[in-house]
């Protein structure tokens, strides 16, 4: 890219101005035009601060670039412009250069904690972007639950992310003061989930297999890829990019595709069956004929030496003119892999000889004599399309140390001995169940022993024994009322729960619907929602802190103290959340209220139990 | 563990109907509580007698067997104190009933199977003692009679799976119904819990008849093995509950919906003190659920040593500033206090 260089006045005097932004470090030059009026400006892109452009709307096109370190300015300096685009891009270039500078002192600045942390880290800071390497050290540094809390850009982020944890946010931390570093503590795990969604790439695919045509209404197929999804197309499979570089510019792009997507092409590229009589297309069916093994432009520069060095040998023949030659060329297809190494291992050849076929495994399913067609195809073109995705994955694992514990004899190695530990079982609960009342048994035992009295148990049994002296089976029920009123019972419970097996059924295939029936105005239940979710925040911090406060101590905690004067805070709260629970049920009226208590109840009584808790530990 | 946690009847449950229901056979096997110092209790507080209840059994596993020739019953009894459970019908040696229970016209079959049952149940009343005395003795320690619906719940389903796998009866359905009449502190947690385990994984359903106080534990049997729990409000209408409720055959069960109860109660027992808790403590080692900390610091059930430091830690109380006074005198004074009282 070249430097960036325009016309820009400088303290009324008329001049050039370049940014050198590919140099290191990077800067900004202005020259005077005459050379001898004023003396060149350079500014290091490092030192700038601040960065100000007058407004669009003005006439004046001013940009002025703030010189300091840290946050302080030290100096200012002011360039007027003649063009608006000019200046605009000097204004983005700089703008990406401090940006850049900083995420990279943020890079430097994580890296040079951990490294005080313990870890041994490389202390060549002087690159400015992350490189590749380095990326999953900084997403595992970035994954520290102190670092979540403290990274407010993606906090923010994920609110912006989520209306619900943000609208919880805003009523517990905005409007209740609730602290945001303890908001977010409770939810480490949400942040962390997060960022690493934010930092995931995503491996490669089937392209093909992802993508399925539609039926419309009007009898048309339509069929919808990404840009993404296109880029893959043509990684996975080079045949493509091959027949869209000779085609789109005589056809539409759109053209193109609509095409592809009803030719047998794509179809022999899903791994379909094509048959002969099939409808296709004729513009790009012929490249069903192309060499599968096809792998790409980039190789043709060797097959020309192939074919080259082939000329050469037998020069007999007859120069071919170069259209015929590249025609050649793409039909052709040379086994170039003549140089590399095929290890042992897997080379077919090496083994043909050491190996007689009796013996040893049996062929690869693609290899065998007898083999159907078809299936042979498919598996060939998986086979193709593995091996694509593989070599499309730019990873640097240590491919040779896997491939040697594989090949590793472990049978010598000492066997490990699963340790265990002797555990005595005695079942408690069985012998704690007693059914003998406990009342009874003692007053039996608290009897004198010379002169008994007859106990429940003696009474009773008695009458018990003859209960089944007379059994009448065609009485066994006396009159029709309880029949009736039983059979009434089955029945509402029985619609009761089809109500509700119906509910979660349709829980299942639609996740938004989650709002019970519930028969108050729509904001009422909004309003009480959000007093219960802020309330619930709350208690969650109280709890922790009630809890964890118990064991430490001012010896153990440097923030004992603190620590209390919080949870003190958080019993305020929750009071407030008391005094709002009562308020938002004194906005409704009549049957609502009713209903309002009967849903806030179980709140009322968790935060009556916190409150309780606490002032029982002060007398404690 | 996988294979208890596999919820074999989900699968059932989500692909309802448009399956061949086809008239198979059916076993019902019925488990009776006949504690008597509870049936004292029921009898007193809602007018319902033994004999009640097992008249209307019987008329149920008549009405069974009449649906289809090919069924079959077999009836339990629980928490008898002096028997614990007991194989009522049927029986090896079976002898014959000399019984006319009042039914002229009866089917033969039927007359035969109800005077056994009867007969065998009046027997083992029978051979109940008829003081305390001679039934626990004087010795403190020896005066513990165990909960036996477990008990009786598990040989229910051996006697199930033994009839599955016979060759000729080994497509039969089962299901098993509860009659329960106790409260938990007289269910032993674990096996009930194994009970309802082993039904899970022989996907038979546990119906719960339940009269007299709740119980959590049979709630979640039921709720487990896709079963039908249902509180007994008027034990007078009983044969209407155990014949439309309560009668639903293993074929029905993926098609319609279940007159059970649904609020389920969710909450274990202590292993120490046999109560129900919201909160409690668990061992790490054999998932022995607490809601005390044992004096010797030891896990009652699997005799693992808990760690010393992490109990006092355990028993410590929160720490709290007091309310009313000033925050910052407070803070100083709670703050170089040292407060441990644990």
């Amino acid at each position: 890219m070249s430097p960036i260089t325009g016309s820009a006045i400088y303290k009324k005097k008329a001049g050039m101005i370049t940014v050198l932004e590919e140099e290191s470090p990077p800067r900004l030059i202005w020259k005077c035009i005459d050379a001898g009026v004023a003396p060149p400006v350079e500014i290091l892109l490092d030192t700038v601060v601040t960065l100000q452009a007058s407004k669009k709307t003005s006439p004046k096109m001013l940009l002025k670039i703030g010189i300091g370190s840290g946050s302080e300015v030290k100096s200012e300096v002011v360039f007027a412009f003649n063009s608006r685009i000019f200046m605009d891009n000097v204004k983005t270039v700089l703008q990406q250069t401090i940006a850049r500078r900083k995420s990279a002192a943020a890079a430097d600045a994580s890296l040079a904690a951990s490294a005080s942390s313990g870890r041994s880290t490389p202390s060549a800071a002087g690159s400015p972007a992350p490189v590749d390497g380095r990326q999953d050290e900084v997403l595992a540094d970035m994954l520290d639950s102190k670092k979540l809390l403290k990274n407010l850009t993606l906090q923010q982020k994920l609110l912006r992310e989520s209306p619900a944890l943000m609208k919880t946010f805003a009523e517990a931390v905005i409007k209740s003061g609730l602290d945001p570093e303890e908001f977010w503590s409770t939810r480490v795990h949400l942040l962390r989930s997060f960022a690493i969604q934010n930092n995931q790439k995503r491996g490669p695919y089937n392209v093909l297999s992802t993508i399925k045509p539609v039926a419309s209404s009007e009898n048309q197929v339509n069929v919808s890829v990404t840009r993404e999804k296109i880029h893959e197309i043509f990684q996975q499979y080079p045949i493509v990019r091959k027949a869209y570089d000779d085609n789109v510019p005589k056809m539409s792009e759109g053209e193109f595709w609509s095409r592809f997507f009803s030719s047998k092409l794509f179809r022999k590229l899903r791994g379909e069956k094509v048959n002969l009589y099939d409808r296709g297309d004729i513009t790009l069916d012929k490249y069903l004929f192309y060499d599968p093994d096809y792998d790409g432009e980039e190789e043709d520069t060797d097959i020309d030496k192939l074919l080259e060095e082939k000329k050469e040998e037998d020069g007999s023949r007859k120069r071919r003119n170069s259209e015929q030659l590249t025609a050649a060329k793409k039909k052709i297809r040379l086994f170039t892999q003549d140089g590399k190494q095929v290890s042992k291992f897997i080379d077919i050849k090496a083994n043909k000889e050491d190996n007689p076929e009796t013996l040893g495994n049996g062929p690869d399913i693609t290899m065998k004599e007898d083999q159907n067609d078809e299936l042979v195809g498919v598996m060939r073109s998986m086979n193709r399309l593995s091996r694509r995705m593989m070599q499309n994955i730019k990873d640097d694992a240590d491919m040779d140390r896997e491939f040697e514990e594989e090949l590793e004899l472990r049978d010598l190695d000492d066997a490990n001995t699963v340790e265990y530990n002797q555990l005595e079982y005695t079942q408690r609960s069985n012998l704690s169940s007693n059914i003998l009342p406990a009342d009874v048994l003692e007053k039996f035992n608290s009897q004198s022993q010379l002169n008994p009295t007859p106990t429940v148990y003696d009474e009773y049994m008695k009458t018990y024994k003859l209960q089944l002296r007379e059994v009448d089976l065609s009485a066994v029920y006396a009159n029709k009322k309880p029949l009736l009123d039983t059979y009434k019972e089955i029945l509402n419970i029985t619609k009761k729960n089809a109500k509700s097996q119906a509910w979660t059924i349709k829980l299942d295939t639609s996740v938004e619907k989650q709002d019970v029936d519930v028969d108050l105005p729509r904001d009422r239940l909004e309003a009480l929602r959000l007093t219960h979710s802020t309330s619930v925040e709350f208690l969650r911090h109280f709890w922790l802190h009630f809890n964890s406060i118990s064991t430490s101590s001012p010896s153990t905690n440097p923030n004992f103290r603190a620590e209390l004067l919080q949870l003190k805070k958080l019993y305020t709260s929750i009071t407030k959340c008391v005094d709002r629970v009562q308020s938002s049920l004194a906005q409704l009226d009549g049957a609502d209220r009713d209903l309002g208590r009967l849903l806030m109840d179980p709140l009322s009584a968790s935060l009556a139990q916190a409150l309780t808790s606490y002032e029982a530990a002060i007398v404690g | 563990m996988d294979a208890i946690a596999d919820r074999a009847f989900t699968e059932s449950q989500t692909n309802p109907a448009h399956k061949l229901v086809d008239e198979t056979p059916s076993l019902l096997a019925v488990v009776v509580d006949i504690n008597p110092l509870e049936w004292r209790k029921l009898e007193k507080e809602q007018s319902v007698s033994l004999k009640q209840v097992v008249s209307s059994i019987i008329v149920m596993l008549n009405s069974h067997l009449s649906l289809n020739s090919s069924n079959h019953v077999a009836l339990y009894i629980a928490n008898s104190y002096s028997h614990g459970a007991q194989l009522i019908y049927p029986r090896t040696e079976s002898s014959k009933s000399t019984r006319f229970l009042h039914t002229p016209g009866m089917y033969r079959q039927f007359r035969f199977i109800d005077g056994s049952i009867v007969d065998t149940i009046e027997h083992l009343l029978n051979e109940q003692p008829d003081t305390l005395l001679q039934l626990i003795g004087r010795e403190q320690g020896k005066q513990h009679i165990k909960g036996t619906l477990a008990g009786a719940m598990s040989m229910a389903l051996c006697h199930i799976n033994k009839i599955q796998q016979s060759d000729e009866l080994n497509a039969l359905k089962s299901r098993l119904l509860v009659v329960s009449i106790s409260d938990d502190s007289t269910l032993p947690y674990v096996s009930v819990m194994n009970t309802i385990f082993a039904s899970q994984k022989m996907k038979i359903s546990v119906d719960v008849c339940k009269l007299g106080p709740s119980s959590t534990f049979l709630q979640q049997a039921a709720d487990a093995t896709n079963g039908v729990y249902i509180y007994i409000t008027q034990p007078e209408g009983l044969i209407q509950y155990l014949t439309t409720a309560l009668f639903i055959d293993p074929m029905l069960r993926p098609i319609i919906v279940l007159p059970t109860d649904e609020s389920i109660d969710f909450r274990a027992s202590c292993f120490i003190t046999n109560k129900v808790i919201d909160v409690g403590y668990v061992c790490s080692v054999c998932l022995c659920i607490l809601s005390v900390i044992p004096e010797d610091e030891k896990c009652p059930t699997c005799h693992s040593k808990f760690d010393h430091n992490l109990i006092t830690k355990l028993k410590r109380k929160p720490k709290v500033l007091p309310l009313k006074k000033k925050d910052k005198e407070l803070g100083d004074k709670n703050g170089t206090a040292t407060p441990e009282s644990a």
